[in-house]
């Protein structure tokens, strides 16, 4: 039964295995690093040598280039070394503990020998965003359409005019007075069919004979059956009196109210004119502070870069779930579930106890000064019930760079997930900061000196995110194809050398609120006031008489059913009346009451 | 024809059980993820037991297509295992920290379901492909032989001798 062969074919692969393992380990394990890092990073990461001493349990890692994604003979930064301290008996139990990790000498922007490019995989043929690049999409979008109303948009065509007619003509349906003659219109249909019916069940000549020979009757005649007969043709016709009155009076107030309706149209030309301009990219001229729309994708595209890491933590270190006594952490890979068991304490899958990062500048200028520590960093929060904190100090004076600190605790040892981060910075350069880019306008602050304060808290889908720049020494990038509007904006923004910018994103995505004030967004909106107030007259103006031109069809065909009925419908219900009243008034004389016999 | 030689060697234990036997192990091999270590286990078990070879590649190439298609229902019949049953989480988070257990990756959705899938299929696809096997050894051998395949074979063969 026991194949003889069979034995040693496994005895040569597991001597093959044992032994590639054991000489080749170091460089198989350096090309996985490379790999994974390299798609992590978005571009090339090549490490310059990896070490592993198992019994001595301590992996060191040095010259590590992490190449950049847009310039690939350039390196985003390089680490000169890192070592650590790896626990050999969790190995044996699929578990990876790093105890002290040492990561030293990192450098920015360093040249490369050769191009960091990502080879990616053409059969995918997706290449992944680098690490800068990542952002969570598509979540905030409900407020990034808030923020398209960028009212400098088209601002050099202000001066030139503005076609509005062709294209008013496709959003007709979503204008408010257009909206408004429509439900005139369908509010009038219904009522026309009520009229109608009514109009229809009004007594005819031939129900107003036979009802004033009852009441006739009823005179003449003495006697208990004829005097029943009588009163209940009274109260017929009475009840009709009151009935055809009533829908007399209806019929009068909706008319009135419909053609009051009508002549109020106007009013939503202003609501319109918002629209029109959203719509159709006009600039707009209403707002106090321009702030939101000239900074406000900025902030949004971080805070998309943002939640993709807060993603990625709380995918890569997810929250538990308690039983009675164990705790279990699911977490979601590629298509399937991996549950992590275990009591509090026990060791989680994945620990980086320590990791502390020391940079001294002493390599030149490129080198960043930076101090910090990294501690708790696990795949299995619940078990190890501790949450993860980096601290971190930098300075970087060749490129303006002064006090960074930074401190970030990731706590994922509850139920729902918190994350809290606090960043300031004394100062650092701003370059070529984009203000806003439109097809008209390219504003961007050229050179400014800035100082940072950021707080932000993430408990579940809640954001509560505040910060505030301090911009001085600005000066500023006026480019736009409209020459007259390049020098109005030059001479708004001429002497603001420093202003703060404030800002603040609260709520959940769906209901995210954003508010942001700055000297610089509401310097932009007084200017746009002031300096741009005959062409914002004008193109308003343009935009209500275009607006206007489209009322006349549906006007006319309501105005002409109104009048239709105030010349048919209603003089119809008033002769009925006047006819049912004077039956009821009118002395009524029948050859019955001459002929009868008196006593 | 060293591909001929290589299958009439992997077609060479061939009684009823071992060609049973090698069909059921394919199914183990072709269900179960092969990163796992029960996974080496059982392919240590194929080159050790004398079983059909052919049998368990066919199978094992057919039964990766089964795990294929069926892939979501059994990762979440074993994340229910996983998940669902308290009675059965001392003994998760004991083998989940113990040594060299983890290796099995049971604590994956996909391993456990296809895992307890193959193994709870494992003995009834001995005994049926037994019966199978005996009944269809003849009319199979005698189809094969009608086949132009086989044909062009035994007039090779005799051209070569």
């Amino acid at each position: 039964m026991i194949r003889s062969k069979g034995i040693l074919i496994l005895a040569v692969g597991i001597t093959v295995f044992v032994g590639s393992a054991f000489f080749l380990f170091d460089s198989q394990l350096k090309r996985v690093l490379e790999k994974e890092l390299t798609e992590l990073n978005g571009a090339q990461v090549n490490i310059g040598s990896l070490r592993t001493q198992i019994f001595k349990g301590v992996l060191t890692l040095s010259d590590i280039q992490f190449a950049d994604p847009f310039n690939s003979m350039k390196n985003t930064f390089d680490v000169k070394s890192v070592s650590t301290e790896i626990d050999i008996s969790p190995l044996f139990r699929k578990k990876l503990v790093f105890r002290d990790m040492k990561i030293r000498g990192i450098q920015w922007w360093t040249n490369r020998q050769s191009p960091g490019l990502y080879e990616f995989d053409v059969m995918t043929g997706v290449m992944p965003a680098s690490v800068l690049d990542r952002a969570a999409t598509g979540i905030y979008s409900g407020i990034r359409n808030e923020l398209t109303d960028n009212p400098l948009r088209h601002l050099g065509q202000l001066g030139s005019g503005f076609t509005v007619q062709s294209k008013l003509g496709t959003i007709s349906d979503k204008l408010a007075s257009i909206q408004h003659l429509k439900s005139i219109s369908k509010s009038l249909q219904e009522k026309e069919l009520l009229w109608e019916r009514q109009k229809s069940e009004l007594p005819s000549a031939a129900s107003l004979d036979a009802l004033k020979l009852r009441l006739m009757g009823s005179r003449s005649v003495r006697g208990l059956a004829s005097e029943d007969t009588g009163s209940a043709a009274k109260q017929e016709l009475e009840d009709k009196i009151k009935q055809v009155s009533t829908r007399l009076g209806e019929l009068s107030h909706e008319l009135n109210g419909l053609s009051d309706r009508l002549s109020k149209t106007n009013q939503f030309l202003e609501k319109d004119l918002t629209l029109v301009r959203r719509e159709l990219g006009l600039p707009n001229s209403v707002f106090n502070d321009l702030t939101n729309f000239t900074f406000g994708p900025y902030w949004l595209g971080l805070l998309e870069k943002l939640s993709y890491w807060l993603e990625f933590s709380r995918k890569q270190s997810p929250v538990g779930t308690q039983t009675n006594s164990y705790t279990l952490t699911v977490m979601n890979r590629q298509g399937y579930r991996s549950v992590h068991f275990g009591k509090l304490g026990a060791l989680p899958a994945f620990l980086l106890e320590k990791a502390s990062i020391h940079s001294g500048g002493d390599e030149g200028p490129q080198e960043i000064t930076m101090d910090g520590t990294l501690t708790g960093l696990t795949s299995d929060p619940a078990l190890y019930r501790k949450p993860t904190y980096l601290k971190l100090t930098a300075n970087y004076p060749e490129k303006g760079f002064r006090n960074l600190n930074f401190t970030c605790m990731i706590d994922h040892t509850h139920e729902a997930p918190l994350e809290k981060l606090d960043l300031t910075i004394d100062s650092f350069r701003l370059l070529e900061w984009p203000i806003t880019r439109t097809p008209d306008i390219k504003l961007q602050l050229n050179k400014a000196v800035a100082s940072l304060s950021l707080t932000g808290s993430f408990y579940s889908d809640q954001i509560d995110l505040t910060w505030n720049i301090g911009v001085s020494e600005a000066e500023y990038g006026i480019q736009s194809r409209f020459r007259p509007v390049e020098q109005t904006l030059q001479s708004m923004l001429a002497g603001l050398y420093s202003f703060n910018l404030d800002g603040k994103i609260t709520g959940s995505p769906v209901g995210l609120q954003f508010e942001a004030s700055s000297g610089l967004g509401q310097k932009l909106a007084d200017g746009l006031k002031t300096e741009f107030r005959h062409e914002f007259g004008a193109l308003d103006h343009h935009i209500i008489t275009e607006t206007q031109s489209l009322f006349p069809p549906l006007t006319e065909a309501i105005q002409v059913r109104l009048r239709k009925h105030r010349d048919e419908t209603e003089p119809a219900f008033r002769r009925a009346l006047d006819q049912l009243k004077q039956l009821s008034q009118a002395p009524l004389h029948s050859p019955a009451i001459h002929q009868a016999p008196k006593g | 024809m060293m591909l001929v030689h290589f299958f009439k060697y992997l077609g060479r234990d061939n009684s009823d059980t071992q060609i049973a036997l090698g069909i059921a192990t394919g199914m183990l091999l072709g269900f179960i993820p092969a990163i796992t270590l029960h996974w080496f286990i059982i392919f240590a078990v194929v080159l050790l037991v004398r079983m059909n070879l052919l049998a368990v590649l066919i199978s094992f190439q057919i039964f990766t297509l089964v795990s294929w298609i069926l892939f979501s229902p059994l990762e979440k019949l074993g994340f229910w295992v996983l998940t669902s049953q308290e009675a059965l989480l001392p003994l998760f988070a004991r083998a989940y920290h113990a040594p060299i257990l983890p290796f099995t990756s049971f604590n994956h959705g996909t391993v456990m379901g296809t895992t307890i899938v193959s193994l709870l299929l494992f003995a009834p696809l001995v005994l049926v492909g037994r019966i199978m096997v005996h009944r269809l050894r003849t009319p199979v051998h005698t189809f094969w032989l009608s086949t132009r395949l086989q044909r062009a074979y035994a007039h090779y063969r005799r051209m070569t001798d």
